[in-house]
């Protein structure tokens, strides 16, 4: 053993070196990237507006601040968001699709064990959410769903209450990926879904929008409260939901929104996760996505036309994949990743 | 097979099969309520079914039409081949729930019998299967506002011989079309073709089901005689293998009769809707006809062709 130790010493000094190499190239790519360079920008904007170059000790420390990547945005704060154009009956109008800057935490996620609500598979575990992610203020509206695609999936009449603005309905988890795929082509992010041997996931560390993970889901439904419904207590403040007569959802955002500003996480349409079904994981877990399950995927919030039960925050669903019938989606996308 | 272990295994048959006694039937009713319907179950069985119906499995699924269905809720009228096993049935379901999800649950109108039966009861009706019947019907359409489907034309359908199978047969039962106008909701014709090669019905085999007196028996009309795998010439409705084939779909355009619900439909109203169902499930079947290989064409491009 003892002759073996100049060689784990040797192995040990190697790793260090190897994990300092990854700070140092650490975030990667598109966006990421264009984050750390703002980044070197502000530095480099403040190492020319100081004029003592001697470089004391608490200068090198500022430096490595300033040159620490930093999330580009602030938690709660609204990111403007893709722009499309809709036409509600009074001509085109231009809109934007708006984010939600989510800076993750620990929180805990499912049913306690003493909730009525509670069921096996929902408990209470608690999770931790690492990166920095954006997601949707809103459900995908058809407007921009039919800009993208080039065709409107949802049934819409506008007698009953469907406008350009209400949530794209009928569309499947495969079809909620490729147009999130589709998206990320166009405004130049890299692509976040990832097909290996027929193994459908995706790469939160890229910068492409996706689906959110269950997780992601959650948390911003949660806002950091202890409501039944995401944002109130009161159903009718925040959801649609029990409409059994209604054919259609309601166009997004009339509802009030959570304590973040997030609208619809409870009722309107149910909304794509990414995550593949299974009972929770009860062991405190970081980032997850979900069981393996290519059969049978996650998907939250409940429908208008469905019980108001079925909209609680915590409540979870699933259905195949390749279904489409009262299930819309709601856009993520991560912007900033912790050095690991 | 040590004896202990055989007859164990016997006495499970013989339980599995045994009726549903009437104290049983009075606590717990199966198929009664779309209630009865458990997602678990539901979802155990889509996956159980996925190797079967997928584009791999040895019964790939085609549909055509799914996308265009009205909202809830509908009447599914559907043509029904295959035999004892309704292979067709399984595949409908499996295409529903593949292309609607959970979130649009279908209910299928089964036999009285099979809710008399212990071990095909409480599992069907799990599935979401419902007591064929006008009550059960109304309630789950009008009330609930659930898709329900009928195979109107039963077993005498189900063993339609091979020379038939582009041809719909209802056996004159319309009371697919009193319901759907009583509930008022549209009909969608679903026409199917597939099944029928998985077995092939040489005769129905009515007369010998009267002669024999089975029709009064298990109220069956049919005593078919088929081509079946592994058996070969085989008499009566005897479980067998499907022969794998490519089994296809299409949802027709809804029909619907003008100012329904009616709370008592006329003879003539409900003759009207049935044969325009029947005109617009032939159309679909016609289609059928031509996109559905020949047995001498599947033989030389394989069966799934």
């Amino acid at each position: 053993m003892n002759q073996l130790r100049p060689l784990l010493g040797a192995l040990a000094v190697i790793a260090a070196l190897l994990t300092a190499g990854c700070d140092l190239c650490w975030p990667r790519g598109g966006e990421l990237a264009r984050c750390l360079s703002d980044d070197d920008d502000a530095a480099d904007d403040d190492d020319s507006g100081d004029d003592d170059d001697s470089g004391d000790d608490d200068d090198a420390a500022d430096d490595d601040d300033a040159t620490a990547p930093r999330p580009p945005c602030e938690h709660g704060e609204i990111v403007p968001g893709i722009p499309f154009t809709s036409d509600i009956g009074d001509g085109p109008q231009a809109e934007t699709y708006d984010f939600v800057c989510v800076h993750g935490d620990s929180f805990f996620m499912g049913y306690d064990n003493d909730d009525p609500a509670w069921e096996e598979g929902s408990e209470r575990h608690e999770v931790t959410l690492t990166r920095v992610y954006l997601l949707g203020q809103w459900e995908v509206p058809q407007a921009l769903w039919t800009e993208i695609i080039g065709s409107n999936p949802s049934e819409c009449f506008e007698p009953e209450g469907c406008t350009d603005l209400s949530p794209v309905n009928r569309v499947s988890w495969q079809a909620s990926r490729d147009f999130a795929d589709a998206l990320s082509a166009l405004e130049g992010f890299q692509r976040a879904s990832t097909d290996l041997g027929g193994i459908q996931s995706q790469d939160l560390d890229r910068d492409g929008y996706r689906l959110p993970t269950e997780a992601e889901w959650e948390f911003a439904a949660q806002a950091g409260q202890e409501t039944v419904y995401s944002g109130s207590n009161d159903v009718d403040e925040v959801a649609w939901c029990d409409a059994f007569t209604d054919v259609y959802p309601k166009p997004v955002g009339l509802k009030d929104a959570n304590a973040w500003g997030f609208h619809d996480m409870s009722g309107n349409i149910n909304e794509w996760c990414f995550d593949g079904w299974g009972p929770y994981d009860l062991e405190p877990q970081t980032d997850p996505i979900g069981a393996s399950n290519q059969n049978f995927r996650v998907r939250r919030g409940g429908t208008f036309d469905y019980q108001c039960d079925l909209t609680r925050v915590r409540e979870r669903s699933f259905d195949t994949p390749t279904s489409g019938y009262n299930k819309g989606l709601r856009l993520a996308r991560t912007v900033f990743v912790p050095t690991k | 097979m040590p004896t202990s272990r055989r007859s164990a295994a016997l006495a499970r048959a013989l339980k599995f099969l045994s009726p549903v006694d009437a104290d049983e039937e009075r606590d717990r009713a199966w198929g009664q309520s779309i209630d009865d319907l458990d997602r678990p179950s539901l979802m155990r069985m889509i996956s159980r079914m996925d190797p079967l119906f997928n584009e791999r499995g040895p019964y790939p699924i085609e549909v055509v039409g799914l996308d265009s269905l009205p909202p809830p809720p509908t009447l599914l009228v559907s043509n029904h081949s295959g035999g004892l096993l309704i292979p067709d049935a399984w595949g409908l379901g499996w295409a529903w729930y593949r292309g609607m999800g959970l979130d649009r649950p279908l209910h299928g109108m089964a036999h009285e019998l099979m809710f008399k039966v212990r071990g095909t009861g409480e599992p069907m009706a799990k599935l979401g299967a419902l007591r064929a019947g006008p009550k059960v019907g109304i309630e789950a359409l009008r009330d609930w506002k659930r898709d329900i489907a009928v195979m109107p034309g039963g077993d005498r359908d189900v063993f339609r011989p091979y020379r038939d199978r582009f041809q719909v047969s209802f056996a004159g039962r319309k009371g697919y079309a009193k319901l759907a106008l009583k509930a008022g909701v549209p009909i969608v014709p679903v026409a199917h073709s597939g099944a029928h090669a998985t077995l092939i019905v040489l005769a129905r085999g009515a007369r010998i089901a009267r002669i024999t007196g089975i029709n009064r028996a298990v109220s069956a009309e049919s005593f078919p005689i088929s081509l079946t795998f592994p058996w070969g010439l085989t008499l009566g409705p005897i479980p067998n293998v499907p022969v794998p084939a490519r089994f296809r779909y299409r949802f027709g355009q809804a029909v619907q009769l003008e100012d329904v619900p009616i709370a008592e439909p006329s003879q003539a109203q409900i003759d009207e809707l049935d044969r325009r169902v029947r005109a617009a499930m032939q159309a679909q079947l016609d289609l059928l006809r031509v996109e559905t290989p020949g047995m001498l064409e599947r033989l030389r491009y394989g069966l799934r062709s």
